[in-house]
Protein backbone atom coordinates (compact mmCIF):
# COMPACT_ATOMS: atom_id res chain seq x y z
CA UNK A 1 0.00 0.00 0.00
CA UNK A 2 2.63 2.64 1.57
CA UNK A 3 5.23 1.84 -2.17
CA UNK A 4 1.97 2.19 -4.11
CA UNK A 5 0.77 5.66 -2.70
CA UNK A 6 4.55 7.10 -2.98
CA UNK A 7 4.97 5.96 -6.48
CA UNK A 8 1.42 7.42 -7.21
CA UNK A 9 3.14 10.62 -6.02
CA UNK A 10 6.11 10.63 -7.53
CA UNK A 11 4.49 9.96 -10.66
CA UNK A 12 1.83 13.12 -9.53
CA UNK A 13 5.33 15.26 -8.83
CA UNK A 14 6.76 14.24 -12.58
CA UNK A 15 3.69 14.69 -14.35
CA UNK A 16 2.67 18.26 -12.68
CA UNK A 17 6.33 19.89 -13.65
CA UNK A 18 4.91 22.64 -15.80
CA UNK A 19 1.73 21.71 -15.79
CA UNK A 20 0.12 25.20 -15.50
CA UNK A 21 1.25 25.76 -19.13
CA UNK A 22 -0.81 22.42 -20.60
CA UNK A 23 -3.77 23.18 -18.70
CA UNK A 24 -3.62 26.95 -20.18
CA UNK A 25 -3.57 25.32 -23.37
CA UNK A 26 -6.56 22.87 -22.46
CA UNK A 27 -8.81 25.31 -21.57
CA UNK A 28 -8.58 28.02 -24.32
CA UNK A 29 -8.93 24.90 -26.63
CA UNK A 30 -12.15 24.08 -24.82
CA UNK A 31 -13.67 27.69 -24.85
CA UNK A 32 -13.16 27.93 -28.45
CA UNK A 33 -14.50 24.12 -28.77
CA UNK A 34 -17.53 25.34 -26.26
CA UNK A 35 -18.27 28.36 -28.31
CA UNK A 36 -20.25 27.25 -31.26
CA UNK A 37 -22.72 24.95 -29.50
CA UNK A 38 -23.06 27.64 -26.75
CA UNK A 39 -23.86 30.04 -29.74
CA UNK A 40 -26.22 27.91 -30.75
CA UNK A 41 -28.18 27.66 -27.80
CA UNK A 42 -27.63 31.31 -26.67
CA UNK A 43 -28.87 32.58 -29.87
CA UNK A 44 -32.00 30.39 -30.73
CA UNK A 45 -33.46 32.45 -27.63
CA UNK A 46 -32.63 36.09 -29.08
CA UNK A 47 -34.67 38.08 -31.13
CA UNK A 48 -32.67 38.82 -34.90
CA UNK A 49 -32.07 42.53 -33.78
CA UNK A 50 -30.91 40.74 -30.67
CA UNK A 51 -28.32 38.50 -32.71
CA UNK A 52 -27.44 41.53 -35.04
CA UNK A 53 -26.18 43.62 -32.06
CA UNK A 54 -24.82 41.23 -29.78
CA UNK A 55 -21.28 40.42 -31.13
CA UNK A 56 -19.49 38.17 -29.40
CA UNK A 57 -21.93 37.36 -26.46
CA UNK A 58 -23.56 34.69 -26.37
CA UNK A 59 -26.30 35.49 -24.20
CA UNK A 60 -29.30 38.07 -24.04
CA UNK A 61 -31.14 40.35 -21.43
CA UNK A 62 -34.14 39.44 -23.20
CA UNK A 63 -34.45 35.50 -24.10
CA UNK A 64 -37.22 35.45 -26.27
CA UNK A 65 -38.98 32.28 -27.26
CA UNK A 66 -40.55 33.51 -30.55
CA UNK A 67 -37.85 31.51 -32.58
CA UNK A 68 -38.76 28.00 -31.25
CA UNK A 69 -42.62 28.91 -31.85
CA UNK A 70 -41.84 30.32 -35.29
CA UNK A 71 -40.29 26.43 -35.70
CA UNK A 72 -42.64 24.27 -33.79
CA UNK A 73 -45.17 26.30 -36.04
CA UNK A 74 -43.93 26.26 -39.60
CA UNK A 75 -41.60 23.31 -39.60
CA UNK A 76 -44.06 21.06 -38.28
CA UNK A 77 -41.38 19.97 -35.53
CA UNK A 78 -43.00 16.86 -33.98
CA UNK A 79 -43.35 15.53 -37.55
CA UNK A 80 -39.48 15.80 -38.59
CA UNK A 81 -39.28 14.28 -34.88
CA UNK A 82 -41.39 11.62 -36.03
CA UNK A 83 -39.88 11.04 -39.18
CA UNK A 84 -35.57 10.87 -37.38
CA UNK A 85 -37.16 8.67 -34.89
CA UNK A 86 -38.78 6.27 -37.01
CA UNK A 87 -35.76 5.53 -38.80
CA UNK A 88 -33.57 5.41 -36.30
CA UNK A 89 -35.87 2.75 -34.32
CA UNK A 90 -36.20 0.70 -37.20
CA UNK A 91 -32.13 1.03 -37.95
CA UNK A 92 -31.07 0.62 -34.36
CA UNK A 93 -32.84 -2.40 -33.87
CA UNK A 94 -32.31 -4.48 -36.86
CA UNK A 95 -28.84 -3.46 -36.98
CA UNK A 96 -28.56 -5.38 -33.10
CA UNK A 97 -30.43 -8.24 -33.77
CA UNK A 98 -27.91 -8.97 -37.26
CA UNK A 99 -25.31 -7.73 -35.65
CA UNK A 100 -26.21 -10.41 -32.45
CA UNK A 101 -27.27 -13.28 -34.65
CA UNK A 102 -23.57 -12.91 -36.68
CA UNK A 103 -21.40 -12.23 -34.44
CA UNK A 104 -22.92 -15.54 -32.07
CA UNK A 105 -22.83 -17.85 -35.37
CA UNK A 106 -19.23 -16.38 -35.82
CA UNK A 107 -18.09 -16.96 -32.32
CA UNK A 108 -20.03 -20.50 -31.24
CA UNK A 109 -21.32 -22.45 -34.50
CA UNK A 110 -18.02 -24.38 -35.45
CA UNK A 111 -17.95 -22.47 -38.99
CA UNK A 112 -15.52 -23.70 -41.16
CA UNK A 113 -13.49 -19.92 -41.46
CA UNK A 114 -15.09 -17.64 -39.05
CA UNK A 115 -11.98 -15.36 -39.46
CA UNK A 116 -12.61 -14.88 -43.13
CA UNK A 117 -15.84 -14.60 -42.88
CA UNK A 118 -14.96 -11.91 -40.18
CA UNK A 119 -12.73 -10.25 -41.96
CA UNK A 120 -14.87 -10.21 -45.20
CA UNK A 121 -17.36 -8.13 -42.36
CA UNK A 122 -14.89 -5.59 -41.21
CA UNK A 123 -13.51 -4.65 -44.63
CA UNK A 124 -17.21 -3.11 -45.45
CA UNK A 125 -16.01 -0.65 -42.70
CA UNK A 126 -13.64 0.44 -45.17
CA UNK A 127 -16.11 1.06 -48.26
CA UNK A 128 -16.83 4.56 -49.04
CA UNK A 129 -20.23 5.82 -49.50
CA UNK A 130 -19.57 8.02 -52.38
CA UNK A 131 -18.81 4.51 -54.21
CA UNK A 132 -22.16 2.68 -53.29
CA UNK A 133 -24.38 5.71 -53.49
CA UNK A 134 -25.58 5.63 -57.33
CA UNK A 135 -26.42 1.74 -57.08
CA UNK A 136 -27.94 2.06 -53.90
CA UNK A 137 -30.09 4.52 -55.03
CA UNK A 138 -31.37 2.63 -58.14
CA UNK A 139 -32.10 -0.35 -56.04
CA UNK A 140 -34.43 1.37 -54.04
CA UNK A 141 -36.03 3.13 -56.90
CA UNK A 142 -36.46 0.33 -58.34
CA UNK A 143 -37.60 -1.83 -55.77
CA UNK A 144 -40.35 1.12 -54.89
CA UNK A 145 -38.94 2.15 -51.82
CA UNK A 146 -37.92 6.04 -52.94
CA UNK A 147 -39.57 8.23 -50.94
CA UNK A 148 -40.00 6.32 -48.20
CA UNK A 149 -39.01 6.08 -44.55
CA UNK A 150 -38.22 2.41 -44.92
CA UNK A 151 -36.09 3.16 -48.05
CA UNK A 152 -33.71 5.25 -45.49
CA UNK A 153 -33.51 2.30 -43.46
CA UNK A 154 -33.00 -0.45 -45.84
CA UNK A 155 -29.37 -0.32 -46.77
CA UNK A 156 -28.24 0.10 -42.93
CA UNK A 157 -30.07 -2.93 -41.38
CA UNK A 158 -26.79 -4.50 -41.10
CA UNK A 159 -23.22 -3.14 -39.57
CA UNK A 160 -20.08 -4.35 -39.46
CA UNK A 161 -19.16 -2.21 -36.71
CA UNK A 162 -21.58 -4.09 -34.76
CA UNK A 163 -20.48 -7.46 -35.61
CA UNK A 164 -17.08 -6.20 -34.78
CA UNK A 165 -17.93 -4.99 -31.05
CA UNK A 166 -20.62 -7.53 -30.39
CA UNK A 167 -18.26 -10.48 -31.42
CA UNK A 168 -15.09 -9.04 -29.31
CA UNK A 169 -17.56 -8.87 -26.36
CA UNK A 170 -19.26 -12.60 -26.92
CA UNK A 171 -15.66 -13.69 -27.33
CA UNK A 172 -14.29 -12.93 -23.71
CA UNK A 173 -17.29 -16.01 -23.14
CA UNK A 174 -15.70 -19.04 -22.09
CA UNK A 175 -16.43 -21.58 -24.95
CA UNK A 176 -16.87 -24.58 -22.43
CA UNK A 177 -19.97 -23.29 -21.13
CA UNK A 178 -21.62 -23.35 -24.46
CA UNK A 179 -20.10 -26.47 -25.62
CA UNK A 180 -21.50 -28.02 -21.54
CA UNK A 181 -25.37 -26.46 -22.79
CA UNK A 182 -24.75 -27.98 -25.70
CA UNK A 183 -23.80 -30.95 -24.92
CA UNK A 184 -27.10 -30.74 -22.67
CA UNK A 185 -29.35 -30.48 -25.98
CA UNK A 186 -29.79 -26.81 -25.59
CA UNK A 187 -30.89 -25.26 -28.60
CA UNK A 188 -28.48 -22.31 -30.35
CA UNK A 189 -31.17 -19.96 -29.57
CA UNK A 190 -31.87 -20.84 -26.24
CA UNK A 191 -28.36 -20.11 -25.26
CA UNK A 192 -27.86 -17.17 -27.40
CA UNK A 193 -31.10 -15.59 -25.03
CA UNK A 194 -30.28 -17.41 -22.09
CA UNK A 195 -26.64 -17.22 -21.63
CA UNK A 196 -25.08 -15.00 -24.10
CA UNK A 197 -26.92 -11.81 -24.40
CA UNK A 198 -26.93 -11.66 -20.80
CA UNK A 199 -23.00 -11.33 -20.78
CA UNK A 200 -22.61 -9.53 -23.69
CA UNK A 201 -25.24 -6.78 -22.51
CA UNK A 202 -22.77 -4.01 -21.73
CA UNK A 203 -21.65 -4.37 -25.86
CA UNK A 204 -25.39 -4.25 -27.47
CA UNK A 205 -26.54 -1.21 -25.26
CA UNK A 206 -23.09 0.53 -26.01
CA UNK A 207 -24.08 -0.33 -29.90
CA UNK A 208 -27.71 0.79 -29.30
CA UNK A 209 -26.62 3.88 -28.13
CA UNK A 210 -23.90 4.22 -30.91
CA UNK A 211 -26.26 3.32 -33.60
CA UNK A 212 -29.05 5.60 -32.97
CA UNK A 213 -27.06 8.56 -32.93
CA UNK A 214 -25.59 7.89 -36.01
CA UNK A 215 -29.27 7.33 -37.76
CA UNK A 216 -30.14 10.30 -36.00
CA UNK A 217 -27.64 12.80 -37.23
CA UNK A 218 -27.55 11.05 -40.66
CA UNK A 219 -27.99 13.67 -43.56
CA UNK A 220 -26.71 12.91 -46.77
CA UNK A 221 -28.38 9.37 -47.95
CA UNK A 222 -31.93 10.80 -46.46
CA UNK A 223 -31.26 13.86 -48.46
CA UNK A 224 -30.80 11.34 -51.24
CA UNK A 225 -34.54 9.42 -51.24
CA UNK A 226 -36.55 11.82 -49.47
CA UNK A 227 -37.57 14.86 -51.72
CA UNK A 228 -41.21 15.19 -50.03
CA UNK A 229 -41.74 17.85 -47.51
CA UNK A 230 -43.72 15.81 -44.95
CA UNK A 231 -40.98 12.78 -45.08
CA UNK A 232 -38.34 14.98 -44.10
CA UNK A 233 -36.03 14.12 -41.08
CA UNK A 234 -34.70 16.36 -39.00
CA UNK A 235 -31.23 17.30 -39.96
CA UNK A 236 -32.90 17.14 -43.57
CA UNK A 237 -35.52 20.02 -42.14
CA UNK A 238 -32.35 22.15 -41.51
CA UNK A 239 -31.64 22.64 -45.16
CA UNK A 240 -34.56 24.57 -45.98
CA UNK A 241 -33.14 27.59 -44.03
CA UNK A 242 -30.22 28.09 -46.32
CA UNK A 243 -32.28 29.73 -49.15
CA UNK A 244 -32.59 32.28 -46.99
CA UNK A 245 -29.53 34.25 -47.68
CA UNK A 246 -30.67 37.43 -45.79
CA UNK A 247 -30.04 36.10 -41.98
CA UNK A 248 -33.99 36.58 -41.27
CA UNK A 249 -33.69 32.97 -40.42
CA UNK A 250 -31.04 33.08 -38.24
CA UNK A 251 -32.44 32.61 -34.98
CA UNK A 252 -35.10 30.18 -36.18
CA UNK A 253 -32.30 27.48 -37.82
CA UNK A 254 -30.54 27.89 -34.46
CA UNK A 255 -33.80 26.92 -32.90
CA UNK A 256 -34.07 23.99 -35.08
CA UNK A 257 -30.40 22.89 -34.68
CA UNK A 258 -31.06 23.12 -31.14
CA UNK A 259 -33.78 20.77 -31.08
CA UNK A 260 -31.98 18.27 -33.41
CA UNK A 261 -29.28 18.45 -30.95
CA UNK A 262 -31.37 17.58 -28.05
CA UNK A 263 -31.57 13.92 -28.56
CA UNK A 264 -28.00 12.93 -28.97
CA UNK A 265 -27.47 15.71 -25.64
CA UNK A 266 -29.82 14.01 -23.41
CA UNK A 267 -28.51 10.34 -24.15
CA UNK A 268 -24.99 12.14 -23.54
CA UNK A 269 -25.62 13.27 -20.15
CA UNK A 270 -27.60 10.09 -19.10
CA UNK A 271 -24.66 7.67 -20.72
CA UNK A 272 -22.21 9.76 -20.79
CA UNK A 273 -18.86 7.60 -19.59
CA UNK A 274 -20.89 4.56 -21.45
CA UNK A 275 -20.85 6.58 -24.81
CA UNK A 276 -17.44 7.29 -24.71
CA UNK A 277 -16.74 3.77 -23.96
CA UNK A 278 -17.84 2.94 -26.87
CA UNK A 279 -16.38 5.36 -29.09
CA UNK A 280 -12.96 4.73 -27.38
CA UNK A 281 -12.73 1.19 -27.82
CA UNK A 282 -13.78 1.58 -31.40
CA UNK A 283 -10.67 2.02 -32.78
CA UNK A 284 -8.51 -0.03 -30.45
CA UNK A 285 -7.55 -3.10 -32.41
CA UNK A 286 -7.27 -6.29 -30.61
CA UNK B 1 -25.76 -20.24 -10.09
CA UNK B 2 -28.08 -18.40 -12.20
CA UNK B 3 -26.85 -19.49 -15.69
CA UNK B 4 -26.60 -23.18 -14.18
CA UNK B 5 -29.98 -22.59 -13.52
CA UNK B 6 -30.98 -21.48 -17.38
CA UNK B 7 -29.02 -24.40 -18.72
CA UNK B 8 -30.99 -26.96 -16.67
CA UNK B 9 -34.58 -25.71 -17.63
CA UNK B 10 -34.09 -25.35 -20.99
CA UNK B 11 -31.95 -28.72 -21.05
CA UNK B 12 -35.26 -30.89 -20.94
CA UNK B 13 -36.01 -29.58 -24.47
CA UNK B 14 -34.49 -31.68 -27.13
CA UNK B 15 -32.69 -29.99 -30.34
CA UNK B 16 -35.15 -31.64 -32.39
CA UNK B 17 -35.08 -30.14 -35.59
CA UNK B 18 -32.58 -28.00 -35.74
CA UNK B 19 -30.01 -30.88 -34.42
CA UNK B 20 -30.60 -32.49 -37.75
CA UNK B 21 -30.19 -29.52 -39.49
CA UNK B 22 -27.11 -27.95 -38.57
CA UNK B 23 -25.76 -26.47 -41.51
CA UNK B 24 -29.06 -24.46 -41.98
CA UNK B 25 -29.13 -23.30 -38.84
CA UNK B 26 -25.90 -21.96 -39.10
CA UNK B 27 -26.56 -19.92 -42.22
CA UNK B 28 -29.86 -18.64 -40.95
CA UNK B 29 -27.95 -16.80 -38.40
CA UNK B 30 -25.52 -15.49 -40.61
CA UNK B 31 -28.17 -15.03 -43.58
CA UNK B 32 -29.44 -11.81 -42.49
CA UNK B 33 -26.56 -9.81 -42.11
CA UNK B 34 -24.67 -11.47 -45.58
CA UNK B 35 -27.69 -10.36 -47.66
CA UNK B 36 -27.79 -6.69 -46.46
CA UNK B 37 -23.61 -6.57 -47.10
CA UNK B 38 -24.43 -8.28 -50.52
CA UNK B 39 -27.31 -5.95 -51.75
CA UNK B 40 -25.77 -3.10 -50.43
CA UNK B 41 -22.45 -3.38 -50.20
CA UNK B 42 -20.80 -5.46 -52.78
CA UNK B 43 -23.40 -5.55 -55.26
CA UNK B 44 -23.23 -1.60 -55.61
CA UNK B 45 -19.11 -1.67 -56.19
CA UNK B 46 -19.76 -4.08 -59.19
CA UNK B 47 -22.98 -2.46 -60.11
CA UNK B 48 -20.90 0.88 -60.18
CA UNK B 49 -17.96 -0.88 -62.23
CA UNK B 50 -20.45 -2.13 -64.76
CA UNK B 51 -22.29 1.59 -64.73
CA UNK B 52 -19.00 3.61 -65.19
CA UNK B 53 -18.92 1.77 -68.92
CA UNK B 54 -21.87 2.76 -70.00
CA UNK B 55 -23.37 6.09 -70.98
CA UNK B 56 -27.08 6.55 -69.69
CA UNK B 57 -29.02 9.38 -68.44
CA UNK B 58 -30.48 7.72 -65.19
CA UNK B 59 -33.79 7.20 -66.22
CA UNK B 60 -33.61 6.24 -70.07
CA UNK B 61 -34.65 2.22 -70.75
CA UNK B 62 -31.37 1.70 -72.63
CA UNK B 63 -27.57 1.83 -71.67
CA UNK B 64 -24.78 2.58 -74.23
CA UNK B 65 -21.58 0.60 -73.57
CA UNK B 66 -18.82 3.51 -74.23
CA UNK B 67 -15.75 1.23 -72.64
CA UNK B 68 -13.48 3.69 -71.10
CA UNK B 69 -14.94 6.89 -72.29
CA UNK B 70 -16.44 8.12 -69.18
CA UNK B 71 -12.94 7.22 -67.66
CA UNK B 72 -11.23 9.46 -70.41
CA UNK B 73 -13.92 12.26 -70.43
CA UNK B 74 -13.69 12.73 -66.83
CA UNK B 75 -9.71 13.32 -66.85
CA UNK B 76 -10.13 16.23 -69.66
CA UNK B 77 -13.08 17.98 -67.26
CA UNK B 78 -11.31 20.77 -65.93
CA UNK B 79 -14.05 20.42 -63.19
CA UNK B 80 -13.37 17.04 -61.87
CA UNK B 81 -9.17 18.16 -61.66
CA UNK B 82 -10.11 21.31 -59.77
CA UNK B 83 -12.32 18.71 -57.50
CA UNK B 84 -9.45 16.05 -57.74
CA UNK B 85 -6.95 19.53 -56.25
CA UNK B 86 -9.75 20.23 -53.74
CA UNK B 87 -10.20 16.92 -52.29
CA UNK B 88 -6.32 16.94 -51.44
CA UNK B 89 -6.62 20.30 -50.17
CA UNK B 90 -10.05 18.88 -47.66
CA UNK B 91 -7.70 15.61 -46.86
CA UNK B 92 -5.02 17.54 -45.69
CA UNK B 93 -6.46 20.12 -43.69
CA UNK B 94 -8.52 17.71 -42.05
CA UNK B 95 -5.36 15.48 -41.27
CA UNK B 96 -4.41 18.79 -39.51
CA UNK B 97 -7.53 19.04 -37.50
CA UNK B 98 -8.34 15.35 -36.70
CA UNK B 99 -5.27 13.35 -36.75
CA UNK B 100 -2.33 15.87 -35.78
CA UNK B 101 -4.03 17.83 -33.72
CA UNK B 102 -6.15 15.07 -31.35
CA UNK B 103 -2.46 13.00 -31.84
CA UNK B 104 -1.00 15.96 -29.34
CA UNK B 105 -4.46 16.63 -27.25
CA UNK B 106 -4.49 13.21 -26.49
CA UNK B 107 -1.29 12.61 -25.19
CA UNK B 108 -1.64 16.23 -23.25
CA UNK B 109 -4.91 14.68 -21.93
CA UNK B 110 -3.87 11.42 -20.95
CA UNK B 111 -0.25 11.75 -19.74
CA UNK B 112 0.51 15.45 -19.39
CA UNK B 113 -1.62 16.71 -16.53
CA UNK B 114 -2.91 15.41 -13.37
CA UNK B 115 -6.44 17.50 -13.52
CA UNK B 116 -9.38 17.68 -15.38
CA UNK B 117 -8.81 14.41 -17.60
CA UNK B 118 -12.61 13.72 -17.53
CA UNK B 119 -13.48 17.07 -17.99
CA UNK B 120 -11.70 17.84 -20.93
CA UNK B 121 -12.25 14.43 -22.24
CA UNK B 122 -15.87 14.79 -21.66
CA UNK B 123 -16.48 17.84 -23.58
CA UNK B 124 -14.21 17.83 -26.11
CA UNK B 125 -15.94 14.98 -27.25
CA UNK B 126 -19.28 16.31 -27.46
CA UNK B 127 -19.31 18.26 -30.58
CA UNK B 128 -18.78 14.57 -32.15
CA UNK B 129 -22.08 13.56 -30.89
CA UNK B 130 -23.59 16.40 -33.22
CA UNK B 131 -25.14 15.90 -36.69
CA UNK B 132 -22.62 17.37 -39.43
CA UNK B 133 -25.74 18.97 -40.84
CA UNK B 134 -25.78 20.88 -37.36
CA UNK B 135 -22.07 21.57 -37.59
CA UNK B 136 -22.76 23.31 -41.01
CA UNK B 137 -25.43 25.85 -39.83
CA UNK B 138 -23.64 26.30 -36.94
CA UNK B 139 -20.53 27.88 -38.64
CA UNK B 140 -22.43 29.51 -41.70
CA UNK B 141 -23.51 31.43 -39.19
CA UNK B 142 -20.21 31.99 -36.95
CA UNK B 143 -18.34 32.57 -40.18
CA UNK B 144 -21.13 35.22 -41.51
CA UNK B 145 -19.12 37.88 -43.14
CA UNK B 146 -21.47 40.66 -41.86
CA UNK B 147 -22.22 40.12 -38.55
CA UNK B 148 -20.97 36.87 -37.37
CA UNK B 149 -18.73 36.09 -34.64
CA UNK B 150 -15.57 35.41 -36.62
CA UNK B 151 -16.14 39.05 -38.24
CA UNK B 152 -16.37 40.78 -35.11
CA UNK B 153 -13.19 39.55 -34.46
CA UNK B 154 -11.70 40.14 -37.56
CA UNK B 155 -13.66 43.88 -36.85
CA UNK B 156 -11.84 43.95 -33.00
CA UNK B 157 -8.51 44.12 -34.71
CA UNK B 158 -9.41 46.71 -37.69
CA UNK B 159 -9.87 44.27 -40.43
CA UNK B 160 -12.19 43.42 -42.73
CA UNK B 161 -13.73 39.71 -41.93
CA UNK B 162 -13.08 38.21 -45.73
CA UNK B 163 -16.35 36.59 -47.58
CA UNK B 164 -15.50 32.84 -46.07
CA UNK B 165 -18.04 31.20 -48.27
CA UNK B 166 -18.23 32.92 -51.27
CA UNK B 167 -13.95 33.48 -51.89
CA UNK B 168 -12.05 30.52 -53.40
CA UNK B 169 -9.57 29.29 -51.02
CA UNK B 170 -11.19 30.77 -48.08
CA UNK B 171 -14.22 28.51 -48.66
CA UNK B 172 -12.25 25.53 -47.97
CA UNK B 173 -10.57 26.56 -45.22
CA UNK B 174 -14.05 27.37 -43.37
CA UNK B 175 -16.12 23.84 -44.40
CA UNK B 176 -13.05 22.03 -43.04
CA UNK B 177 -13.17 23.53 -39.71
CA UNK B 178 -16.57 23.16 -39.52
CA UNK B 179 -15.90 19.31 -40.55
CA UNK B 180 -13.33 19.50 -38.23
CA UNK B 181 -14.94 20.84 -35.35
CA UNK B 182 -17.30 18.12 -35.58
CA UNK B 183 -14.81 15.20 -35.51
CA UNK B 184 -12.15 16.42 -33.26
CA UNK B 185 -13.67 14.80 -30.54
CA UNK B 186 -14.02 11.14 -31.67
CA UNK B 187 -10.66 11.04 -33.01
CA UNK B 188 -9.69 12.30 -29.80
CA UNK B 189 -10.94 9.28 -27.80
CA UNK B 190 -9.77 7.17 -30.18
CA UNK B 191 -6.33 8.48 -29.47
CA UNK B 192 -7.01 8.29 -25.76
CA UNK B 193 -7.98 4.80 -25.89
CA UNK B 194 -4.73 4.09 -26.86
CA UNK B 195 -2.51 6.16 -25.28
CA UNK B 196 -3.51 5.48 -21.53
CA UNK B 197 -2.46 1.77 -22.23
CA UNK B 198 1.01 3.26 -22.33
CA UNK B 199 2.84 2.12 -19.34
CA UNK B 200 3.22 5.38 -17.15
CA UNK B 201 6.99 4.00 -15.92
CA UNK B 202 8.19 4.14 -19.61
CA UNK B 203 7.33 7.79 -19.50
CA UNK B 204 8.21 8.01 -16.18
CA UNK B 205 12.01 6.20 -16.61
CA UNK B 206 12.12 8.43 -19.53
CA UNK B 207 11.60 11.37 -17.35
CA UNK B 208 14.40 10.45 -14.87
CA UNK B 209 16.38 10.42 -17.62
CA UNK B 210 15.11 14.36 -18.52
CA UNK B 211 14.12 13.31 -21.63
CA UNK B 212 11.58 16.40 -22.44
CA UNK B 213 7.66 16.06 -23.66
CA UNK B 214 8.46 15.85 -26.56
CA UNK B 215 10.90 13.31 -27.28
CA UNK B 216 8.78 11.08 -25.23
CA UNK B 217 5.60 11.40 -27.78
CA UNK B 218 7.76 10.44 -30.84
CA UNK B 219 9.98 8.08 -29.19
CA UNK B 220 7.84 6.33 -26.41
CA UNK B 221 4.01 7.56 -27.80
CA UNK B 222 3.83 7.41 -30.95
CA UNK B 223 5.31 3.47 -31.75
CA UNK B 224 3.52 2.16 -28.72
CA UNK B 225 -0.21 3.80 -30.28
CA UNK B 226 0.75 3.14 -34.27
CA UNK B 227 -2.06 1.07 -35.03
CA UNK B 228 -4.23 2.99 -33.32
CA UNK B 229 -2.90 6.07 -35.75
CA UNK B 230 -3.16 3.75 -38.51
CA UNK B 231 -7.15 3.27 -37.87
CA UNK B 232 -7.59 7.23 -37.21
CA UNK B 233 -5.31 7.95 -40.06
CA UNK B 234 -8.15 5.63 -42.34
CA UNK B 235 -11.08 7.42 -41.43
CA UNK B 236 -10.13 11.23 -41.37
CA UNK B 237 -9.20 10.38 -45.09
CA UNK B 238 -12.71 8.63 -45.56
CA UNK B 239 -13.38 12.33 -43.12
CA UNK B 240 -11.70 14.63 -45.90
CA UNK B 241 -13.00 12.75 -48.76
CA UNK B 242 -16.98 11.96 -47.80
CA UNK B 243 -17.94 13.74 -44.35
CA UNK B 244 -17.39 17.63 -45.83
CA UNK B 245 -20.24 16.55 -48.17
CA UNK B 246 -22.60 17.74 -46.12
CA UNK B 247 -21.50 21.04 -45.14
CA UNK B 248 -20.48 21.38 -48.95
CA UNK B 249 -24.11 20.71 -50.44
CA UNK B 250 -25.69 22.37 -47.21
CA UNK B 251 -23.46 25.85 -47.26
CA UNK B 252 -22.26 26.39 -50.71
CA UNK B 253 -23.21 23.75 -53.42
CA UNK B 254 -19.77 23.22 -54.29
CA UNK B 255 -19.38 26.92 -55.59
CA UNK B 256 -18.15 29.84 -55.88
CA UNK B 257 -17.24 28.23 -59.18
CA UNK B 258 -16.30 24.78 -58.01
CA UNK B 259 -14.10 26.49 -55.37
CA UNK B 260 -15.31 24.15 -52.90
CA UNK B 261 -16.45 20.92 -54.91
CA UNK B 262 -14.87 17.85 -53.99
CA UNK B 263 -14.67 14.08 -55.67
CA UNK B 264 -17.83 12.91 -53.81
CA UNK B 265 -19.80 16.19 -54.47
CA UNK B 266 -19.08 16.03 -58.21
CA UNK B 267 -20.34 12.29 -57.99
CA UNK B 268 -23.53 13.59 -56.69
CA UNK B 269 -23.80 16.68 -59.36
CA UNK B 270 -22.87 14.19 -61.95
CA UNK B 271 -25.54 11.40 -60.77
CA UNK B 272 -28.44 13.58 -59.35
CA UNK B 273 -28.12 17.00 -61.37
CA UNK B 274 -26.87 16.40 -64.70
CA UNK B 275 -27.75 12.40 -64.80
CA UNK B 276 -24.62 11.54 -66.21
CA UNK B 277 -24.69 8.24 -64.79
CA UNK B 278 -21.75 6.53 -66.48
CA UNK B 279 -19.43 9.70 -65.32
CA UNK B 280 -20.28 9.98 -61.77
CA UNK B 281 -19.77 5.91 -61.37
CA UNK B 282 -16.40 6.50 -63.24
CA UNK B 283 -15.45 9.05 -60.51
CA UNK B 284 -16.55 6.98 -57.90
CA UNK B 285 -14.09 4.24 -59.03
CA UNK B 286 -11.56 6.30 -59.54
CA UNK B 287 -12.17 8.21 -55.64
CA UNK B 288 -12.24 4.14 -54.55
CA UNK B 289 -8.78 3.65 -56.01
CA UNK B 290 -7.50 6.98 -54.57
CA UNK B 291 -8.21 5.26 -51.30
CA UNK B 292 -7.30 2.12 -51.88
CA UNK B 293 -3.68 3.33 -52.76
CA UNK B 294 -3.69 5.71 -49.58
CA UNK B 295 -4.91 2.60 -47.68
CA UNK B 296 -2.09 0.39 -49.46
CA UNK B 297 0.85 3.07 -49.21
CA UNK B 298 -0.14 3.81 -45.25
CA UNK B 299 -0.12 0.16 -44.41
CA UNK B 300 3.51 -0.12 -45.90
CA UNK B 301 4.71 2.83 -44.21
CA UNK B 302 3.58 1.56 -40.86
CA UNK B 303 4.75 -1.46 -40.93
CA UNK B 304 8.14 -0.58 -42.29
CA UNK B 305 7.89 2.27 -38.84
CA UNK B 306 7.18 -1.33 -37.14
CA UNK B 307 10.00 -3.21 -38.10
CA UNK B 308 12.80 0.41 -37.56
CA UNK B 309 11.02 -0.24 -34.23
Amino acid sequence: MRIKRQKKQEQVHIKSKGEWKYQLILIVSLIVMMYPIVYMIGTSFKTLSDIFSSGLNVFTANPTMDNYAQVIGANNVLRLLRNSFTIALIVTVSKIITSVLASYCLCFMNLKHPELIFGLFTVSMFIPFSVIMIPNYLTLSRMGLNNTLLGVALPQLADAMGIYRIRQSMRSIPKPLIEAARLDNVGHFTILRRIVLPLVKPAVIAMIIFFFINSWNEFVWPMLILKKEELYTITLALQTFLDAESGSAWGSSMALATIATMVPMVLYIFAQRKIIGTFMQSGVKE
Amino acid sequence: MKRQHAVQETSKRPGGFWKKHRKIEKFIYLLPAIVIFCVFMVWPIVYNMYLSTMEWNMVSPTKKFVGFENYINVFQDPGFLKALGNTGLYVLLMMIFCFVAPYFYSYIIGKLITKGEKIYRALMFFPSLLSLAVAAIVFMWLFNSVSGPVAEIFEAFGHESPHWFTTSGYVIVALSIATGWRCFGYNLIVFLGAIVEVPVELIEAAKLEKASNWKIFWRIIVPLTSPTALYVFIITFVMGLQYVFTPIQMITKGGPNMASTNLVYLIYQYGFQFFQTGRAAAVAIISLVIFLLVLFLQNRLNKRVHYEN
